[in-house]
């Protein structure tokens, strides 16, 4: 698990709204976030910097992207804790937004995070069940 | 029946509402450029480089600008109209207001660079490609954080982000009286921040001709004039007669389109810069930004009553969040239309008055409909009502035993208040009681106590609000005692052409309150002619001598004066030429119904006669010149004081927390009344707006500084549907010092109505055990008080 979540090429297909990640370092991504939801269509260029990293257990992953409509700070801190066959994920984080994405995108957003977490789960599942 | 008190249907509308408005947007000059700001995203942030290289060479881009190159043009900052110093005697902190930032950004959306474009989304486009290297600071957000130990300072040479601190009135009796009460009612709340939302944007255009070296600068602005002195005066040090500003339909302003802004610097500087015309118009989500926003106050009040319920004394003190920058009359709101009002219509003998200017990350704030008068009723009508509530009484008669009593102002003496105004005239009780009458009081406490007896969960309130303002803005004197920069005179030029025809030129500009139609009433009622025989020119400084421009309900009791006193004029010369031409002496003449007859004759000469001769001067008194023109200035000598009785009847969904307005009696006393149709359409609108602060409407900023209320999706305005239908009626008291007998009727319903709407939701609550409520009620706030309080 620890690995599927430092593979950059798997990360890239299972975040929602990821294009493309390239690997620019050791943990230092450089992204293309495609947002799309509701009046919030937009690209967004950035830096992914993986951090604290503690193998196999948890990292924090800094976010920093720019866009035409605003620019989002988003930090999270995944934790993984093997139990048995299973391994429990948890991802927890929080963001900074401005611009019009902070004017008329706040309140929107916390939707558009909780869908993205749902599909970033569901995304990761699907790739455990593959390999498996 | 003369033409002053018909509702006539307003002449402005037939254009207004068949699309053939002509708004500054409308007007397309030829060889225009398009302007699109660079605006700061954060809310606080040093510049460390602004790189327009990219979008210089940008698709169909002619020039970018930025603050240093203003800078380097020796640009000056925006001004601020009004000087307010701190308590100690020492002057107002008036920090630079760049009109691009050069060195640092202090609320998101502070413009940084302009760029100039063949189209305006080509501008947009290229706005996006210039590179601001922001270095982001902390932010202070909420005015209470503003003054905190360690909050991050705006300016280096504003310490503590307090430009002024101000009082009014006597603290050690205050103190005393509130020592020695038997009850004293304590709140302390937030009057939330508005963003005005006028329908129509702002928008400038620069139009520079190098021929003539003159400047037009078109400005969709409630006072051309006045933009033009502090423009050319202060900011771009031009000759201010070579600069004309330009007005045509503004569509709403509530106050925001009164101040000066960067925009109309940048598109008369730029156009002169490039020799073409330039053209900026916002966004409504730069409107959101940048228009200045109103109100938010924090403010503790307490109000001491003896054992009888008499008022023994009033205390506030209050925290006015002034945003990033001292807007145009940003330090007047808070303090002179505020403080000030702090009396009431109460007898109240011990008022004091504390106010703390603070500076914030968030745009400015300044005047909006009612500017310090809505807040200040919000101060008195809340407490007042709390203090009924807590003490078991009838809030109706506890407002009617502390009246003030009734005064005419001519044979009775003004009322000298304890915080410096003097009221003009006053019949408090009268609007009272005229309001409970046509709500039918007793019934629907009874209703209300059935309700509550059979438990079937309608929460039924009624709340009160007794208010007064001061309008017809205002005596120069006394202003520039207090810290006016500007005088608040009025003038009028009215042109009586040779065929009788009537032109009037005022200085009063409108954006909505129907001036072309009142101010053509009071025309034609004072010459005699019909309406449709006068045209009002309002907002353009070339055909307009001077003018202070419209707010504070000052247009008809400053402006319509101004008008009379021309007519007057007018008269006069008109009875010398029909005196001559009638062979008779000017002493036996009387005029009326657009005639001079000679008393006890059937001898007339009509208006339009007279005015021919006074351009055909073939025969004509011997000495006198020709022509029928004359130009007044009207200064007045006092405000005026408009008040009213407003009565909300709620009820409120328990289950869900929504408020639903039943019904809304508003009885205001405006003096004397020109157009009882337009005054009804001011007070409805003026509800409406005020029933928005009180339910709906909230401007919210996270802790970094970012509005996140910006967007309709976010900030609620009221509509249609969550308003019943209003109840107006008027009682008269004229204004003893102006000829009409007016008082101003523009900002009453907003003024009045936010208390009102709280204490019916507070009245219906009270059973329930909730005790205080913040503005705005949203059902969430409401439900969540509900849950805490069972």
């Amino acid at each position: 698990m620890w690995d599927l979540l430092n593979d950059p090429e798997v990360l890239a297909r299972i975040t929602p709204g990821v294009d493309t990640l390239e690997q620019t370092g050791s943990g230092q991504y450089q992204a293309v976030l495609h947002i799309k939801m509701g009046p919030i269509n937009s690209t967004f260029n950035g830096a992914l910097q993986v951090v604290d990293s503690k193998e196999p257990e948890s990292y924090r992953l800094l976010i920093d992207v720019d866009g035409k409509i605003g620019q989002i700070a988003a930090e999270g801190h995944v934790r993984l804790a093997e139990n048995h066959e299973t391994t429990t994920v948890e991802v927890e984080g929080g963001s900074q937004l401005t611009g019009r994405l902070a004017s008329m995108g706040q309140r929107l957003l916390s939707g558009v995070a909780r869908m993205f977490t749902n599909q970033f789960f569901k995304a990761l599942e699907r790739e455990v069940a593959i390999r498996n | 029946m003369g033409v002053i008190g018909q509702s006539i249907k307003r002449v402005e509308d037939q254009r207004f509402i068949t699309g053939k408005g002509r708004y500054t947007d409308d007007i397309a000059l030829p060889n225009s450029t398009f302007a699109a700001l660079v605006r700061s995203p954060h809310a606080h942030a040093a510049i460390n480089n602004v790189d327009t290289t990219a979008a210089a060479a940008a698709d169909g881009v002619v020039a970018v600008f930025t603050g240093a190159d203003l800078e380097a043009a020796g640009v000056g900052g925006l001004p601020c109209g009004w000087q307010v110093d701190f308590k100690s005697g020492d002057t107002m902190k008036e920090p630079a207001h760049p009109v691009l930032a050069a060195t640092k950004v202090r609320h998101v959306g502070d413009p940084v660079a302009i760029v100039l474009a063949e189209s305006r989304e080509q501008a947009a486009d290229a706005a996006e490609l210039v590179v601001v290297d922001y270095e982001v600071l902390d932010a202070v957000v909420a005015a209470t954080q503003a003054t905190a130990e360690g909050a991050p300072q705006l300016f280096d040479d504003v310490p503590n982000n307090t430009p002024f601190d101000w009082e009014l009135g006597d603290q050690a009796a205050t103190d005393a009286a509130l020592a020695s009460a038997a009850h004293v009612t304590t709140l302390e709340y937030d009057n939330q921040r508005l963003i005005p939302n006028a329908i129509e944007p702002r928008c400038a255009i620069g139009d520079y001709d190098g021929a003539r070296d003159h400047y037009t600068l078109y400005t969709s602005s409630q006072n051309p004039h006045v933009i033009r002195l502090l423009m050319t005066a202060f900011v771009l040090g031009l000759p201010e007669h070579k600069v004309r500003v330009v007005s045509p339909d503004v569509g709403g302003g509530f106050g925001s389109k009164i101040f000066h802004y960067a925009e109309e610097v940048l598109v008369t500087w730029c156009s002169r810069q490039i020799g073409r015309p330039v053209k900026w118009t916002a966004s409504r989500s730069e409107a959101f930004l940048t228009d200045a926003h109103g109100r938010d106050h924090h403010t503790r009040v307490d109000l001491g009553l003896d054992a009888d319920g008499n008022f023994v004394g009033l205390r506030v003190k209050t925290v006015a969040n002034l945003g990033a920058y001292l807007s145009t009359f940003a330090p007047c709101v808070p303090t002179y239309l505020y403080g000030t009002l702090l009396q009431g219509l109460y007898t109240t003998p011990a008022v004091h008055v504390d106010v703390t200017g603070v500076f914030t990350n968030t745009t400015p704030v300044d005047a909006l409909r009612g500017a310090g008068r809505p807040e200040a009723t919000y101060v008195l009508e809340r407490t007042v009502e709390q203090a009924a509530l807590e003490t078991g009484r009838d809030p109706a008669q506890l407002r009617s035993q502390n009246f003030i009593p009734a005064f005419d102002g001519v044979e009775q003496e003004g009322y000298q208040t304890q915080v410096a105004l003097q009221y003009d005239s006053g019949n408090y009780g009268a609007a009272l009681e005229k309001a409970l009458a046509a709500i039918g009081y007793d019934e629907l406490r009874a209703e209300q106590a059935q309700a509550r007896a059979a438990g079937n969960g309608r929460h039924i309130g009624i709340g009160f609000s007794t208010y007064i303002e001061a309008c017809g803005i205002a005596p120069s004197a006394v202003v520039g005692a207090l810290g006016a920069r500007a005088g608040l005179f009025e003038s009028a030029g009215v042109r009586v052409q040779p065929t009788g025809k009537v032109t009037v030129f005022t200085g009063s500009h409108s954006h909505g309150q129907g001036h072309e139609t009142t101010f053509a009433q009071v025309v034609a009622d004072g010459l005699g002619v019909g309406i449709e025989d006068v045209d009002i020119i309002h907002g353009d400084t070339e055909s307009v001598p001077f003018g202070m421009g419209t707010y504070g309900s000052r247009s008809l009791a400053v402006g319509g004066t101004a008008i009379v006193k021309s007519m007057d004029k007018i008269k006069e010369k008109g009875a010398k030429i029909a005196a001559h031409l009638l062979e008779a002496a000017e002493e036996d003449l009387e005029f009326a119904e657009g005639s001079w007859t000679v008393k006890g004759t059937d001898q007339s000469i009509a208006f339009g006669e007279v005015a021919l001769a006074a351009y055909v001067p073939h025969n004509f008194p011997e000495g006198l010149e020709p022509g029928l023109e004359f130009t007044s200035f009207y200064d007045p000598a006092n405000f005026t004081f408009p008040f009213g009785a407003h009565i909300a009847v709620v009820e409120v969904d328990a289950e869900t927390g929504v408020v639903a307005v039943r019904r809304y009696v508003a009885v205001d006393d405006v003096g004397n009344i020109v157009n009882p149709m337009i005054v009804e359409g001011q007070v409805h609108g003026g509800i409406t707006h005020g029933i928005g602060q009180a339910l709906f409407e909230e401007a919210v900023y996270d802790d970094s500084g970012q509005l996140i209320s910006g967007s309709y999706m976010d900030y609620v305005l009221p509509r249609a549907d969550d308003l019943p239908s209003f109840e107006t009626d008027h009682t008269v008291t004229p204004c003893p010092h102006n000829p009409l007998g007016v008082k101003g009727a523009g900002e009453t319903g907003t003024i009045g109505s936010p208390p009102a709407i709280v204490n019916a939701v507070l009245d219906a609550l009270w059973p329930l055990g909730v005790r205080d409520l913040a503005m705005p009620l949203t059902p969430q706030k409401v439900w969540q008080a509900i849950q805490q309080a069972s």
